[in-house]
């Protein structure tokens, strides 16, 4: 089911573990109130066209004890769970300490530096078994980082740093996702964390790094480079522009657009065509391009997996 | 026509605040629908982003500040002078342009559409997201010019009501002994003189980093985008108990009378009141629980934030004793409130779910918050006002709505309403964030939007059927006496509607029920109470 | 009567004043920086002292005497020279690029005196125009205007000094 009801880290199973106590609060509270409304409502009806009036009560300093002090009660309960939850969960925000990844979110797209100078679009490596401190920030408005299954929302606000834990318990694929409404198109800001075990996620990182320009360019490249390479790199050791997101394997990934569409070829040759059409608001601007350039470029862009 | 738009009565006052807000409803209530039906399924494409983050913008400003506000202070407008046995506001005239403003303000700021950019960052307009750079277009001005008017409307309205309470009360009617509604109305008011200049100040920052180029929140200047989310919620915290506690000042006036008792413990009710207005103010953090402020600072807001539930959540308990042993006639109006009490626990529970700031790391800005919003304001605000509506409007139009069509909309709106509402509390857990235009084809995302678009629908056909009730009941409805419910406030001792002099004569009172101790002159609140009210 | 609701009217719209105030002037302790060169620090207190003045103008003519019409008249003088003056100052800083747009300081302290003057425009209108029977009521808002200011010269220049 859901980010409540699927847990992947210590910091996600302990709020499970909280909401699980909100929900059994909650039941109990509103089964009570329903109860007394449905007794009243049913022993209390009006019989017939009586004209006395009930004996008018006009309250009870005893129960009103008892229902100011009973949830209150529950409510210091909740309270001291929260914190002790919050201890746990959060990350320190000392900017001094060490930082695994810093996570920068633009308008509308994920990114990721790693110490080495990796820069990651959309999909996020982490090891497996080791917990990042990873620092969220932006580059524009106001965004939240939120990979439900691994972590708690963090927002991004700029000219702050947060700090976040960020581990999974086992290997996979996370979804995330934006989550504070940063504008035109907040609804496709999605992201991927994929983790892996630790020498995997090296063997990734070292193989990011030491990925070079020359190795993936070549005629066809040299078109990227004049037309598109303002905006976007081609390999992750390549420092981020800020402008658009970073191409490095785009052959492989599953969605384009920060999830608008899926990765194929048609939805491909739709961003050379018309930028505005693929993901309406975005900024990136219509590079005139002849037809025989688009197939060149698509067919480039394809062959970067 | 002349004596509507030069009106300084009261009465006429109230109903033009009424009728405006009906009519931003049904703007509201489309831009509602536009959505609703936009996200029935996966991946449409009815409508673009832009159109869709500048409906979703316009029906909360329009519900909150064109809809909400401006029926809550109508009916305090109306019933307040009535209820303390007064025959005028003490004000008139700023009651008059306090109206005009508000409604002024609501045409400027659907003005915006016609320029074809209304407002699109959402109802409470985060900065940087509301700064010229990345909303460059003009709707985010007409949006806080339309504000400023509105809110100087509401401070407007809200001056009067406290003189006039202060001020104009019959003899003997001390305030330990106003009625409930004229009670909760004073403390919203008192709570809207603090709160409402602090959205002032929000937007005159706002205008100034928009028009003068002051750098307030634009972080790239060094502003501090986090000073417009503390300045707002400062006003927004207690904004949204000053939406809700003129409701619960109309179920304190409901339930009693059809139960056939008073309202169980009064003074904790009152002081209840009071405790809730002081602690609104100290909880506003809650609405920046994702934001890393430091985890002792919002452990305050959070301790604070669940404790503001304590004293709600007596007066549920109250009106549920109230009821307890009484003789419950269940007209429309006493079926609203009645559900009221329902609808309004689970949406508070579902505010203390949001408290436990853990959980709320989880499901701030997805569905669950939209469900939590919608239980407190609809299924709270909204059928406190229904049940406001069914009681009173003998009294302001002289006719009686019909039981049996009131029975309908009843249950096709709880029907409705639920249907919409409930679902989305599991959309949130789910996963689904607020304020997208559309979502990907996820399991369960689809089946339950739908699910919340079929709910809307019989929501909005529910609303049709009430909406059918008051038209025919002005014009073919079963003439209302004096006194239709056999009620104790004074409102009830005028004709129906009351004539330009409410009263007479100054009305006698004694005690919190006058027209029962007129009625009941063997066993009269004051003999039964003594002097301790 | 009348008095008694419009004074009790004013005085909650002035509290309502005050807490939009305050808020503005939290804002510019947040922003806190250097005060640009040129503020005008003298002779800002010369215009202040005038403002002052008319506190007490303000009051011998809420006292409703025959010379109440005076009295208004010389309040209006002062508030008048007040804004002339300390707007004049301002428009000289404008010209020399200090601006609402230029720093935090310029951005929260402009924003204050800017909107503090407007209030205290449309208190000279209303002084001009108003009746007898509203005079008590029209000091009340002068008088808080008027304390207002030197609450916001000292914070604007206490703190640029310190």
């Amino acid at each position: 089911m859901g980010p409540l009801f699927s847990p992947h880290s210590p910091q996600t199973n302990a709020i499970a573990a909280v909401f699980s106590l909100v929900l059994v609060i909650a039941a109990v509270v509103f089964v009570t109130v329903a109860a007394g409304v449905f007794y009243s409502v049913v022993r209390f009806r009006s019989r017939g066209a009586s004209t006395t009036e009930p004996k008018q009560i006009f309250g009870s300093r005893n129960l009103e004890v008892v229902w100011t002090v009973g949830p209150l009660l529950i409510l210091t309960g909740l309270f001291i769970v929260t914190v002790r939850a919050m201890v746990l969960i959060d990350a320190p925000q000392d900017s001094s300490q060490a930082t695994d990844l810093i996570i920068t979110g633009h308008q509308w797209w994920w990114e990721a530096r790693y110490p080495n100078g990796v820069v990651a679009t959309y999909d996020i490596h982490i090891p497996t078994s080791r917990r990042l401190r990873a620092r969220i920030e932006s580059a524009d408005v106001i965004h939240d980082f939120w990979t439900p299954e691994l972590a708690r929302k963090m927002d991004a606000v700029p000219g702050r740093a947060s700090y976040i834990w960020l581990e999974a318990d086992k290997p996979g694929n996370y979804a995330g996702t934006c989550s504070e409404f940063c504008g035109v198109q907040h609804a496709w800001m999605r992201f991927r964390v994929l983790a892996e075990p630790e020498p995997d996620f090296e063997a990734w990182l070292n193989h990011e790094a030491n990925a070079t320009v020359d190795a993936v360019l070549g005629p066809p490249g040299r078109l990227f480079r004049d037309k598109c390479g303002d905006c976007h790199t081609l390999v992750a050791s390549a420092p981020s522009s800020g402008k658009g997101p970073g191409l490095a394997h785009l052959a492989s990934r599953e969605f384009l657009g920060g999830g608008i569409q899926r990765n194929t070829p048609e939805n491909l040759m739709l961003w050379l065509t018309d930028p505005q059409a693929a993901k309406p608001g975005n900024q990136m601007p219509n590079t005139p391009l002849t037809a025989e350039e688009r197939l060149q470029l698509l067919g480039y862009l394809e062959s970067l997996k | 026509m002349n004596s509507w738009l030069c009106a300084i009565d009261h009465k006429r006052i109230g109903i033009l605040y009424m009728l405006s807000a009906l009519l931003f409803m049904l703007a509201g209530g489309l831009e509602a629908m536009v959505m609703r039906v936009q996200l029935a399924a996966p991946n449409l494409k009815l409508i673009g982003p832009e159109t869709y983050d500048q409906i979703f913008t316009m029906h909360g400003t329009t519900m909150i500040f064109l809809v909400a506000m401006p029926v809550l202070t109508g009916f305090g407008v109306y019933l307040t002078p009535l209820m303390i046995g007064a025959n005028e506001m003490a004000l008139p005239r700023l009651g008059a342009i306090s109206f005009w403003l508000q409604f002024f303000g609501g045409v400027l700021l659907y003005f915006s559409f016609a320029t074809g950019n209304a407002p699109a960052a959402g109802w409470f307009s985060y900065a940087p997201l509301s700064e010229k750079a990345f909303s460059p277009g003009p709707g985010l001005d007409y949006w806080a010019l339309a504000l400023l008017m509105i809110a100087g409307s509401s401070i407007g309205s809200a001056i009067n009501l406290i003189v006039t309470i202060a001020t104009e009360r019959a003899p003997g009617m001390t305030m330990r002994l106003v009625p409930m509604f004229a009670w909760m109305t004073l403390v919203t008011s008192i709570m809207i003189v603090f709160a409402l200049p602090a959205l002032v100040a929000s937007l005159v920052m706002l205008l100034s980093d928009r028009l003068l180029h002051a750098r307030f929140f634009d972080a790239a200047q060094g502003g501090a985008p986090l000073l417009w989310q503390h300045y707002f919620w400062i006003f927004g915290h207690p904004e949204v108990y000053i939406l809700v506690l003129p409701a619960f000042g109309m179920i304190s006036e409901i339930i009693p009378v059809f139960s056939r008792k008073p309202i169980f413990g009064y003074p904790f009710v009152a002081t209840s009141t009071v405790a809730i207005a002081f602690l609104s103010y100290g909880v506003w953090v809650h609405h920046m629980f994702a934001v890393a402020l430091g985890r002792n600072f919002l452990a305050v807001f959070a301790a604070a934030s669940m404790l503001i539930a304590v004293p709600t959540g007596m007066k549920i308990f109250s009106w549920i004793a109230t009821m307890w042993g009484g003789s419950i006639r269940f007209t429309t109006a006493m079926l609203f409130a009645i559900a009221f009490l329902l609808e309004f626990t689970v949406g508070g529970l579902s505010g203390v779910a949001f408290a436990t700031v853990p959980v709320d790391w989880q499901v701030t800005d997805t569905y669950f918050v939209v469900a939590h919003i919608h239980y407190v304001l609809v299924g709270g605000t909204v059928f406190a006002l229904l049940a406001g509506v069914h009681y009173w409007f003998p009294k302001f139009s002289g006719h009686l709505l019909d039981e049996k069509l009131g029975r309908w909309s009843f249950w096709l709106i709880v029907l409705g309403f639920n249907t919409t509402f409930f679902v989305q509390h599991f959309l949130g857990l789910l996963g689904m964030r607020r304020r997208v235009y559309t979502y990907p084809d996820i399991p369960w995302f689809g089946a339950l939007n739908l699910i919340s678009t079929i709910g809307a629908g019989i929501l909005v056909f529910g609303i049709f059927i009430f909406l059918c009730n008051i038209g025919m009941s002005l014009l073919f409805g079963a003439k209302a006496e004096e006194d239709p419910w056999n009620a104790w406030t004074l409102e009830w001792a005028a004709t129906s509607p009351p004539a330009l002099k409410n009263f007479a004569q100054p009305p006698e009172v004694r005690s919190r029920r006058p027209l029962w101790d007129r009625k009941h002159p063997e066993a009269p609140d004051w003999l039964a109470l003594g002097r301790d009210a | 009567m009348n008095d008694r609701r419009n004074q009790l009217g004013m005085a909650l719209f002035l509290i309502a004043e005050a807490v939009f105030f305050l808020l503005l002037i939290l804002a510019f302790i947040y922003f806190r920086g250097p005060a640009p060169q040129g503020l005008g620090l003298p002779i800002s207190f010369l215009y202040t002292g005038l403002l002052l003045a008319s506190t007490f103008s303000m009051w011998r003519a809420a006292a409703r005497g025959a010379a109440w019409k005076l009295w208004v008249a010389i309040t209006i003088g002062l508030g008048a020279v007040f804004l002339l003056g300390q707007g004049s100052g301002y428009v000289r800083l404008f010209l020399d690029g200090v601006a609402i747009r230029q720093s935090l300081f310029d951005t929260t302290f402009f924003t204050l005196a800017g909107v503090h003057a407007l209030h205290v425009l449309v208190g000279l209108i209303a002084l001009a125009i108003i009746p007898i029977t509203a005079i008590r009521t029209m000091a009340l808002y002068w008088y808080f205007f008027a304390c207002l200011w030197l609450v916001i010269v000292l914070v604007a220049y206490a703190g640029s000094v310190v």
